[in-house]
């Protein structure tokens, strides 16, 4: 079960304000504040935020300022306008106070007050109740911001790899070096992102970091010492391995399987494209079941890959390290929040599995990427969940899943699948996700 | 059938359900051809708005959505006469004849007419679209005494803002409670009382017989002053268009749950459709906003080949009486086997009930206790269970309501 009547598909918001369930005390600070700002002050039954106990927890609701709202679509009179920036506001002129968007809202973000509708409007861009928390429980996440912020950090990437059209372990590669910094040391392995450019050619590199190029079955063990050498120095350095799903769940797995045993300090991602792509598209432990390859073909007498995947991400979480993630570069933010959480972790390796959807190789038009990642993630086929120090949760909650064939129908690898083949598919993910939801449920408990 | 980026999309109706395939198909990135077709003028009003807009100087404002949101589709005002789905073509009033490749029905529905006098062919005002509010504003002036056929949302939202200009308001609704399947007979026979108490008259059980120089006489044979009959005694889908084709009608335009009629590339949604009811499976009329904003968007994504099936249309109304607040979700009168919660409150003049089966929420009925209505209704639409948890909620509706909206339970 996900969010009760929560988060819908395409409710996507830009600007949110969010809370740490663990530093709200339940003050109601925020209601004072949100009433200091709009209303009477210290009317909080006027205040268009509820943060207070309740049944021995603390509530936090506020609008969520969705992309397509609900509220806007039913207002009788058109009161309700949602901002190029992406604030959705109440015209108080013109609304007539009928209630029709309070029974329409999904998420609880409306309050009728006797003539009139009323809602956050976030302050303009400065939520008060966000800078008055005083347990710093409250943040405003603006999305135009974040992602100004990662366009402003140094793309420490070359430009012209020569990666395929849409590719998007480049696009994660960028992105994961934008959040990391120069203070980086590089471990690329052969596979797509070592072929197209960034370990280099002759003299130069492809990177503005120290960019290693190791074996397919050393890499875990050749960023260990790397890492003990410069901890012997007194040297604080991310090391960081950036390898395909072939170097991680099947070569590279025993050096990297001991190195997590160890402890050693290294972050540890893999971009998982679900097959040798480089190479000519051959299967990989991580190819899914029923997926088309070079190697498990589709004829006759081939139906595509007969085993499932291996579940590469839980193997880590079960050598329990610091940390292990997974992520998708569909959720920007997401990923963002967990690179900095295995960046923080200093006492082991940080593990992080990442789904790059491969126009090439999956066989799907190249502009679509984002959205088969995102479908990946909706149709729980790939669902965004991250171990902490043994705390298992869902980082993206999806609550009603999409029917898995919408993410199968949308590229060439799964073209020819059987109703059968589909069925043991869905099986397979429920079952994944399953197994992931009773891990959180055990650490909430 | 796939969509292709080159077709025509023909949306006949410019209420909100027209609106929702409108800002829908602009999210979907739909890229082929969008016209609509309304002989209404715009902007246009919602027919909710208007008995807010009795009297109001600045109607304008508070139209659904101003001219410039029609930008980028073509916009023919002219009234659609009928269709003919062999040929692909909508037929219009001067004769001209349109082509489509999917076609969109969201013409909506009219005001039921009650014939007055059987001779002139006489009929009782009714307010549906901007034009009769202007009429009924210009008769209620030289009025003092008004009859309001009907004790539903309309009539009653009438009654209360003729009663605010100082108008003498006698309402006669034909069944034995005002609100009938908003409310159950006891809540409407508190609010009656309420009505009463603010000088408005309701007459269960009756209806006009004749009228005759300012007198009218009632079913029950009494005679009342009547200046003015307002009526508002339900609203009829405006099938006319569909007549002689093979677009399956009952009552409505009959559609499936993503919103195609029997008619292969012909789409209905909105007050004109009918569609299956969430709980009995049986297809009905659901006209409300938000059911059909929903609808619009379910037939948009449908024309785009995308989305989810509807659940089901779940009857959901907020209306204000004279001060009151109250909130009508789903199946609020029990089946055997259901789980009910109830309890009213004399002295805060509130009243609340919950039903529940099998852990799962059913309906609602709340007067003057708030609550978050939205989130109730997403609990009945995804059937979320809620076992052992009724009590807990029935006792605290707003903030449980607000709690199930932001977090796991």
């Amino acid at each position: 079960m996900g969010e009760a009547a929560g988060a819908k598909e395409n409710m996507i918001q830009n600007h949110t304000i969010q809370r740490d369930e663990t530093k709200c005390i339940g003050c109601r600070g925020c209601e004072v504040a949100c009433s200091l700002a709009h209303q009477a002050p210290y009317r909080l039954d006027r205040s268009n935020v509820t943060g207070a106990r309740f049944e021995s927890e603390t509530l936090f609701s506020v609008c969520r300022h969705c992309e397509q709202p609900e509220c806007l679509l039913v207002c009788p009179v058109g009161a309700i306008h949602r901002s190029s920036a992406g604030i959705v506001k109440i015209d108080s002129r013109t609304c007539v106070g009928c209630g029709i968007c309070a029974a329409a809202c999904p998420l609880a973000g409306i309050r009728i007050h006797p003539e009139k509708a009323d809602k956050c409007d976030l302050c303009g861009g400065n939520p008060l109740c966000v800078a008055l928390c005083p347990e710093g429980a409250l943040q405003y996440q603006d999305q135009t911001s974040m992602s100004l912020g990662w366009k402003r950090s140094e793309d420490l990437i070359s430009p012209g790899v020569s990666s395929c059209l849409g590719c998007n372990a480049e696009l994660a590669l960028r992105f994961v070096l934008r959040i990391l910094g120069r203070n980086t040391i590089l471990a690329i392995p052969p596979g797509c992102m070592g072929g197209v450019g960034v370990v280099g050619f002759g003299m130069t590199t492809g990177a503005r970091v120290p960019v290693f190029f190791p074996l397919l079955d050393n890499i875990a063990s050749m960023l260990s010492g790397v890492k003990r050498e410069y901890s012997r120095k007194g040297v604080d350095v991310n090391v960081v391995a950036f390898a395909g799903d072939g170097g991680t769940a099947d070569v590279g797995f025993q050096c990297l399987s001991a190195a997590a045993e160890r402890g050693e300090n290294i972050i540890y991602i893999c971009y998982d494209n679900e097959g040798y792509m480089n190479t000519g598209f051959q299967r990989s432990g991580t190819t899914p079941l029923g997926a088309w390859t070079s190697t498990t073909p589709v004829g006759r007498t081939g139906s595509g890959k007969k085993q499932r995947s291996k579940n590469l991400p839980l193997i880590m979480a079960a050598h329990e390290i610091p940390y292990a993630a997974t992520a998708c570069m569909s959720y920007p933010a997401d990923f963002e929040r967990k690179l900095r959480k295995a960046m923080a972790v200093k006492d082991g390796l940080a593990y992080i599995h990442l789904l790059t959807p491969c126009p090439t190789g999956w066989r799907f038009p190249s502009e679509k990427g984002i959205e088969i990642g995102r479908l990946a993630v909706e149709t729980g086929f790939f669902p965004l969940w991250e171990m902490e120090r043994d705390v298992y949760r869902f980082t993206v909650d999806i609550e009603e899943l999409k029917p898995v064939e919408e993410l199968l129908k949308s590229m060439g690898k799964y073209r020819h699948l059987k109703k059968g083949q589909i069925d043991s598919i869905r099986e397979s993910l429920v079952k994944r996700i399953g197994m992931i939801r009773s891990l959180a449920e055990r650490t909430e408990n | 059938m796939a969509f292709r980026k080159s077709e025509k999309v023909v949306l006949i109706g410019n209420s909100h359900a027209a609106v929702a395939v409108i800002e829908t198909l602009r999210r979907e990135g739909f890229q082929g051809h969008l016209t609509l077709v309304s002989e209404e003028k715009l902007p246009v009003f919602s027919p909710t708005a208007l008995p807010y807009l009795f009297g109001g100087r600045e109607k304008g404002s508070r139209c659904l959505r101003p001219v410039e949101f029609y930008h980028g589709l073509s916009v023919i005002q002219e009234k659609a006469v009928s269709i003919d789905p062999d040929r692909s073509q909508v037929i219009l009033e001067s004769g001209a004849k349109l082509h489509y490749d999917r076609l969109v029905l969201a013409t909506g529905a009219s005001a039921a007419p009650v014939v007055l006098d059987a001779a002139s062919g006489d009929q009782a005002l009714t307010l549906r679209r901007a034009p009769d509010l202007e009429r009924i504003e210009k008769r209620a002036k030289r009025s003092r005494k008004i009859l309001i056929l009907g004790g539903g949302l309309i009539g009653l939202h009438l009654a209360k803002v003729l009663s605010g200009k100082g108008k003498e308001v006698l309402v006669l609704e034909l069944k034995d409670q005002i609100l009938p399947g908003l409310v159950h007979r006891e809540l409407s026979g508190l609010l009656i009382d309420h009505y009463e108490r603010e000088g408005i008259r309701i007459r269960l059980g009756s209806s006009i017989k004749r009228i005759h120089d300012h007198e009218a006489v009632l079913s029950s044979g009494e005679s009342v002053g009547a200046d003015l009959v307002l009526a508002a005694v339900g609203i009829r889908p405006n099938v006319e268009i569909v007549r002689e084709t093979n677009v399956a009608v009952r009552e409505g335009i009959l559609v499936n749950e993503r919103m195609e009629t029997s008619v292969n590339r012909v789409y209905g949604c909105g007050d004109v459709a009918e569609c299956r009811d969430f709980f009995t499976g049986r297809s009905r009329l659901n006209p409300n906003v938000i059911s059909a904003a929903e609808q619009g968007k379910r037939a948009a994504e449908s024309i785009m080949g995308k989305g989810e099936p509807h659940p089901g249309v779940i009857s959901i109304n907020t209306f204000r009486c004279m001060g009151w607040n109250l909130f009508s979700l789903g199946r609020f009168e029990p089946d055997t086997g259901d789980q009910m919660l109830e309890e009213l409150s004399e002295e805060t003049g509130s009243f609340k009930r919950l039903v529940f089966r099998e852990g799962t929420m059913k309906g609602m009925l709340l007067l003057n206790c708030p609550a978050d209505g939205g989130v109730y209704y997403n609990l009945i639409r995804r059937q979320v269970p809620l076992r052992g948890m009724e009590e807990r909620i029935f006792g605290d509706p707003l903030r449980w309501g607000k709690r199930l909206a932001q977090k796991r339970i």
